[in-house]
Order: C-alpha cells, then structure tokens, then sequence
C-alpha cells in the first residue's frame, strides 16, 4: 500500500508539472498608433467566397465538413509615400508633363465580421466540433487566398488604369495638354 | 477466493499503470515537442480551391492620409448547460449551468481620408502660378478587423461563428470609436494638406493654399 501510495504521489507529482507546461497567455496592454498615410486608392472589387474544408482521414473515426460564404472589399491603388518633385518633369510652358508613378498595389482588404457565414458543418463519429479558432483559422486561409486571385484577377492593373485617368485629368485641369504617366 | 479488496486493490493497480503510461506517453510528447510538432498536435486543416466570384468593380478616388492602428483585448461570456451524467453532477455542486469565455485579441486598422472624386472644378482654382484648392470633408474610408488580425483564447467549441463574428464585430467598433476619440479625422485634415501641397509642389506650383470645406 505504501508503495501504490508512493507510485499516486509520483503520479500527481508528473501531472502537476505538465498541467504547468500548459501554453500560458500572456495579457498585453492595449496599444494603439495614429500616424500619417500617403495612399491614393482608385478601384475596388467587391468579391464573394466560398470557404469550405474537409477534415477526413482514415486515422479518424467520422469525418468533419464546414462551409462558409464571406464578402470582402478589396481596394488597390498607388502608396504616394515616396512620392516627390523628381516624379514630374513639367513644362508649363510647353504645356506638356511626364509623371512617373510607383506600380499599383493591394492597399486594404476588409472581410466585414457580419459578412461571414457558416452555412453548413457537419461533424460525424467520434469526433469534436470545430473550435473558434480552427474556423479562424480556415477564415484566414480564405482571406489569403482572395488576395492571391484578386490580384490575379487584374485588381492592379485596373488601379493603375485608373490612377494613370485621374493624374491625367487631373493635370489636364491644371493647364497642361500632353501628359504622359509612366509607371516604375 | 480473492477478497474483495484484493480485486479492488488490482483493479487500481492496472487504474495506475494505464495512467502512468498516459502520463509518459504526455511526458514524451513534450520532448519530442522540443524544437518540432507535436505528435498529438492536429495537423493543420486546409481549405479546398473554391474560385473567387468577383461581384462588383468601382471606381474610386480615395487619398487615404490617416491610418490609426489599434490592439486589445475583448471578452464575451454566456451560460451554458450542461446536460447528462456530467451536468447532474455539475448541478449536484451548483456548478451548472456553467459561465464559458470567448477572448479574442483583437488587431484592428482604421483609414480616414478624403473622397477626390467628391471635387469639382468649383473646387480648384488657378492664378498664374497659384492653386487654391479644397478638399472635402475627411471621411473614414476602411476599418479593418480581419480573421488574420484576431486570435481566440479559449472559447470551446459551443460557441457559434454567429457569436464569434458578434465579439469581432464589437471589436471592430470600439477600434472605430477609439480612432475616432483619438482625433484620426484632425490627423487627415492635417497630413491631407501637407500631402496635397506636396503633390502640387511637385507638378510646379509654387504658392499653393489647400483648405478643408466646412461642415
């Protein structure tokens, strides 16, 4: 008895050290920045997606199915940052100007919370429900993969269609009659 | 004849050998952990290729000037019952039913700027080399609180994307609140004419006054 009791001790004794292994979530502060920005946005693809997995293996009892639908707003256009008077060569006089922007780039994706959507999910056998964070992070996987089509959707060469438009009007209105925009 | 302690006492003998085999199994796999992933650690789930279904293209003019960048911490509660052999005994001990936390760390971006689109010629007048100019009122042109910007402490799997979407969506609006109360729209104003001045500097204007219209 007095060894079984020894060997319970050990036991909890273990426990106790990998119940204090457990990953520990450190509390932040709160932090927040406010800071200037030079970003001129000029198109915006609203874009629909289906999210869906399909967690089955042979090692596994039941299978786990979700489906989830999300819009999200892309906007693309040109980052103005570094953007300075060697860009522009100007002759007022000849009425002619050659500007020379940076090439277009995603410059906001939102995914608004209230435009996500769980359609279907279906958990069989022994298995668990998806957990928060496993749909987050299937969540996550869909918002990078409508940056990676977006962009091969044409988003930025029509942002730079339409920022080559604007600077062009834009220019015209102040006088100039040849304007020619590059981009670099 | 065994007495019946005696099978008791061997019942929990194999109770204990199956639990310190657990237990090692565990200890093991926090070693093994070491510096790789764990073997009882869920492979990463992968979503299947859906095609991306473009459903609106618009034209903007929007000069983002302010961006406000904010993170915190959010927490939900709620009730839940625990039903079967499990909640009986909960309830025995007055613990059902029982409070469950969603916390979400929450990263959120918010853009204010101005609408250029919104300007007309009305708006922009020349003198020989003198440009007089007047933006619009700033407005907030994203708040962004994305699945790759929050992370969930806790939260088991009773809670529902409704109710996680809830919690991010209050997220969202309190990093809208807070970059309002930290004067994001007096930042796009101020970086806005600067950066507008600029830009014409640049085109060759020399003496170049931008105001903001009023309310």
């Amino acid at each position: 008895m007095n060894r079984f009791s020894r060997l319970l001790t050990a036991l909890a004794l273990v426990a106790c050290t990998l119940a204090g292994c457990r990953k520990e979530v450190a509390v932040r502060s709160a932090v927040s920045r406010l800071s200037g920005l030079s970003e001129f946005g000029t198109v915006e693809y609203t874009v629909k997606k289906v999210v869906s997995a399909n967690d089955s293996s042979v090692f596994k009892i039941g299978d786990r199915k979700i489906y989830f639908t999300c819009i999200a707003n892309v906007k693309a256009g040109i980052d103005l940052s570094g953007f300075s008077a060697e860009n522009v060569k100007a002759d007022r006089s000849a009425g002619t100007a050659v500007v020379t922007l940076p090439h277009a780039r995603i410059l906001s994706v939102e995914l608004p919370p209230d435009k996500i959507e769980e359609k279907y999910c279906s958990v069989t056998g022994f298995r668990w429900n998806f957990t928060p964070e496993e749909k987050r992070a299937l969540l996550k996987q869909g918002e990078e993969d409508i940056i990676a089509k977006v962009e091969q959707n044409g988003i930025l060469e029509d942002a730079e269609r339409n920022s080559s438009d604007l600077v062009r009007k834009m220019f015209t209105g102040l006088g100039y009659e040849k304007v020619t925009v590059k981009f670099e | 004849m065994m007495s019946r302690f005696d099978s008791i006492m061997k019942l929990l003998r194999i109770l204990a050998v199956l639990a310190l085999a657990v237990v090692l199994l565990l200890a093991l796999d926090r070693i093994s952990k070491i510096g790789e992933k764990s073997i009882f650690s869920r492979s990463t789930l992968k979503i299947e290729d859906t095609p991306v279904v473009l459903e609106k293209i618009s034209d903007i003019g929007e000069l983002a000037t302010a961006c406000y960048y904010d993170e915190d911490i959010y927490l939900t509660s709620k009730l839940t019952e625990i039903t079967g052999p499990v909640g009986l005994i909960a309830s025995a001990v007055g613990r059902n039913p029982s409070k469950d936390d969603l916390v979400i760390i929450a990263r959120g971006t918010v853009k204010a700027g101005f609408d250029m689109g919104g300007i007309s010629l009305d708006d922009v007048t020349v003198r020989n080399d003198s440009l007089f100019v007047t933006l619009p009122r700033p407005k907030i042109l994203s708040v962004t609180v994305n699945p790759s910007d929050y992370e969930i402490i806790g939260g088991n799997n009773s809670w529902s994307q409704r109710e996680v979407s809830g919690l991010v969506g209050h997220a969202r609006n309190m990093i809208l609140k807070n970059a309002l109360d930290n004067g994001i729209y007096s930042r796009a104003e101020s970086s806005g004419k600067v950066k507008v001045r600029e830009f014409l500097e640049a085109c060759g204007f020399r003496n170049i006054v931008v105001s903001v219209a009023e309310e």
